[in-house]
């Protein structure tokens, strides 16, 4: 977030009122957004959202229906990609198989009419940057996937681009080597300081790598926000459901005030609970809670304010936590708790009964 | 051998393999390998008159390294043969290249509409060629009858430009395939990265598409080349005196002429011939791809 609030915050990228209709498909249904200078910036969304056609519009490889994009204050429209102060790291990495490592990287300086040593210099220092250093003479089909990626990031950096698209780039590595990619690709933005926009469908990689993530469904934006509003205050049940683990919980809208609703559900009673954004709820609504967020309560001397009894359905063992699913009465779905499996901390069989402790302010209305 | 190492060996991989391939490789064998080692043979012995005279000579060679006839058949055929894939490649790609990246949906079709030629006899194709290039042919009679010229051409049938219109008509669609299939290989995200690295569609073209697609143009290259050299039927029916071929030739020595070892000792040489340029040409096609950055 540091990168996002040291530089001056006028929008990089604006994107004003936007539709790409597809005969009668709507794939973007009025998407506006501003992207700020120097942001790492994600479109998270399923498959079929509009995320990458908003990235392509971006890019310049297809137009908008209706609707502006700007980049730098210069609306873009009649400009072709070619033009546009856009670099873009393809899914497939798009590496060109008939040149080499160095060919690729320098293949977008050919108009810059550079001396070849000049060229060769920046070459070397992109490959630098981006660890290839030594493989330059290679040619792209002696590549691993992981250093494929690194190509294709080095020959959109040495265009110097305003901004830097990134469609799905992580999605053809294995888990490892994406986890550490993660952490390089957000190091190396900070390092060049330009706005990176990330198309992806990994809901883990939004939150670890972004400073503002827009969750995107059926061609419109949920909602836009830092990850960490995004975990903790989801405005939606498809947010809250695409965002982590998330427990729905049946329960009567009773009132809602400024800042606050009031509900009524079987298992917790009649509660008041925070509403941030300030949402006005209609018949759609739900309530969610994070099974982080509430904890089981294994010892019996173990006390809390509210508790809610239940039997354990079933557990799942991830290593570092077990999610147990909770039967409790008054609700179809089992609630899932998550518990972390510290030192001397035994694994709850099934049928056995157990307390889940909670409080309102774990609790999220959700539209 | 005993059984079980007889069952073993029969289920080997390569035997396997071989098995898989034997019908195809007895057919190879018995009519490629086999005819071109009889036809080495004969190119050595000497015809008289009846019989062989089965001693081993170069005097076959010799002839035709001495008499300038087969030299000039020899070019003349390469030359033909070189312009009509000139001809026919340059004609292909467009279409090639509009059928790989235009047409949107029903590539099928298009595919089938261009090999529609083939459905006619290939015999039937060079008639139909009379016709149109004839003396009172199609194109002539138009002419005429536009007013346009008082005389019939002459220059467009029984020579060597009525050979070069015929056998790229018909080579076309062997031509328009190797490269289709080339073309709609690569990956169109390629294309895309070279439009956001600056390249306008033109430059796009000459340093993206032409590169990746220079396999199926070599492929059509050897296609078209190989088989047109020794073509006989098209210059004996179209190409009158001047457009006589190497092949014409060949087929004189094994008929009329009586004199099969020459015969034989022609078409090796063409072979070789052949063989040498198609590679050069293919290196050379392949050459300059590595050369665009």
């Amino acid at each position: 977030m540091s990168a996002a609030n040291s530089s001056n915050s006028r929008p990089m990228i604006r994107v004003d009122q936007v539709w790409r209709r597809f005969g009668d498909f709507a794939a973007l249904d009025g998407v506006s957004l501003d992207i700020k200078s120097g942001e790492f910036f994600s479109l998270l969304g399923p498959s079929g959202c509009g995320k990458t056609t908003l990235l392509r519009l971006i890019a310049g490889f297809d137009d908008p229906t209706e609707g502006e994009i700007f980049i730098d204050d210069q609306p873009m429209s009649g400009v072709p990609a070619n033009r546009r102060p856009t670099n873009m790291v393809f899914q497939s990495y798009a590496i060109f198989p008939h040149l080499t490592v160095a060919q690729n990287v320098a293949y977008g300086l050919r108009r810059q009419r550079l001396s070849s040593t000049e060229r060769d210099k920046r070459v070397q220092d992109s490959l630098d940057q981006v660890g290839l250093g030594h493989l330059g003479a290679r040619r792209a089909n002696e590549l691993s996937g992981g250093q494929r990626q690194r190509v294709a990031l080095a020959r959109a950096l040495i265009m110097r681009p305003k901004v830097l698209l990134l469609d799905e780039p992580l999605s053809a590595l294995d888990k490892k080597l994406r986890e550490h990619m993660q952490v390089e690709l957000r190091q190396l933005q900070r390092q060049v300081g330009i706005t990176f926009i990330l198309v992806t469908h990994d809901q883990e990689e939004a939150v670890t790598m972004s400073d503002r993530i827009a969750v995107m469904f059926g061609g419109k934006i949920a909602q836009c926000d830092t990850p960490e509003q995004i975990y903790q205050h989801p405005k939606t049940r498809n947010v809250a459901d695409f965002i982590g683990g998330m427990n729905f919980i049946e329960a009567n809208l009773l009132d809602q005030t400024n800042g606050h609703v009031t509900i009524d559900s079987s298992i917790f009673g009649k509660v008041q609970i925070n509403n941030p954004h300030g949402v006005t709820f209609g018949s759609s609504f739900s309530v969610g809670v994070r099974p982080e967020r509430i904890t089981l309560m294994i010892d019996s001397n173990q006390e809390a304010e509210r508790v809610i009894e239940g039997r354990i359905a079933g557990a799942s063992y991830y290593g570092d936590m077990t999610y147990y699913s909770v039967a409790v009465p008054g609700q179809d779905e089992p609630i899932t708790v998550s518990m972390r499996n510290t030192v001397g901390r035994r694994i709850l069989a099934e049928n056995e009964p157990v307390r889940i402790g909670w409080g309102p302010e774990s609790l999220v209305p959700l539209a | 051998m005993t059984t079980t190492q007889f069952t073993r060996l029969m289920r080997s991989e390569g035997m396997r393999g071989f098995t898989l391939m034997s019908p195809t490789l007895i057919y190879a064998l018995l009519l490629l390998a086999i005819p071109i080692g009889v036809i080495i043979t004969f190119s050595f012995w000497t015809q008289h008159y009846l019989d062989f005279d089965t001693t081993l000579t170069l005097k076959n060679y010799a002839i035709i390294w001495e008499k300038p006839i087969y030299q000039t058949l020899l070019f003349r055929s390469l030359i033909v043969a070189g312009t009509v894939t000139l001809v026919t490649v340059v004609l292909a790609y467009p279409i090639a290249y509009f059928v790989a990246f235009r047409v949107q949906d029903h590539k099928a079709i298009w595919i089938f509409l261009i090999t529609i030629p083939f459905w006619t006899s290939y015999l039937l194709r060079i008639f139909a060629w009379k016709l149109v290039l004839g003396y009172d042919g199609l194109i002539n009679s138009t002419l005429i009858n536009l007013g346009l010229i008082d005389e019939p051409l002459s220059f467009i049938l029984y020579n060597m430009n009525a050979v070069i219109v015929t056998l790229s008509h018909a080579w076309l669609p062997f031509a328009i395939l190797p490269i289709y299939v080339s073309l709609e290989k690569i990956d169109r995200s390629l294309l895309e990265a070279a439009t956001d690295l600056g390249d306008k569609p033109l430059m796009r073209f000459l340093r993206v598409t032409l590169p990746l697609s220079l396999p199926g143009v070599i492929a059509a290259t050897l296609v078209v080349f190989i088989p047109t050299v020794g073509d006989y039927v098209t210059p004996k029916l179209v190409g009158g005196k001047d457009g006589v071929m190497i092949a014409n030739f060949i087929q004189i020595q094994f008929g009329k002429a009586n004199n099969w070892p020459l015969g034989a000792a022609l078409a090796i040489t063409a072979m070789v011939c052949v063989t040498a340029v198609a590679v050069s040409v293919a290196g050379f096609i392949k050459f300059i791809g590595s050369r665009i950055r």
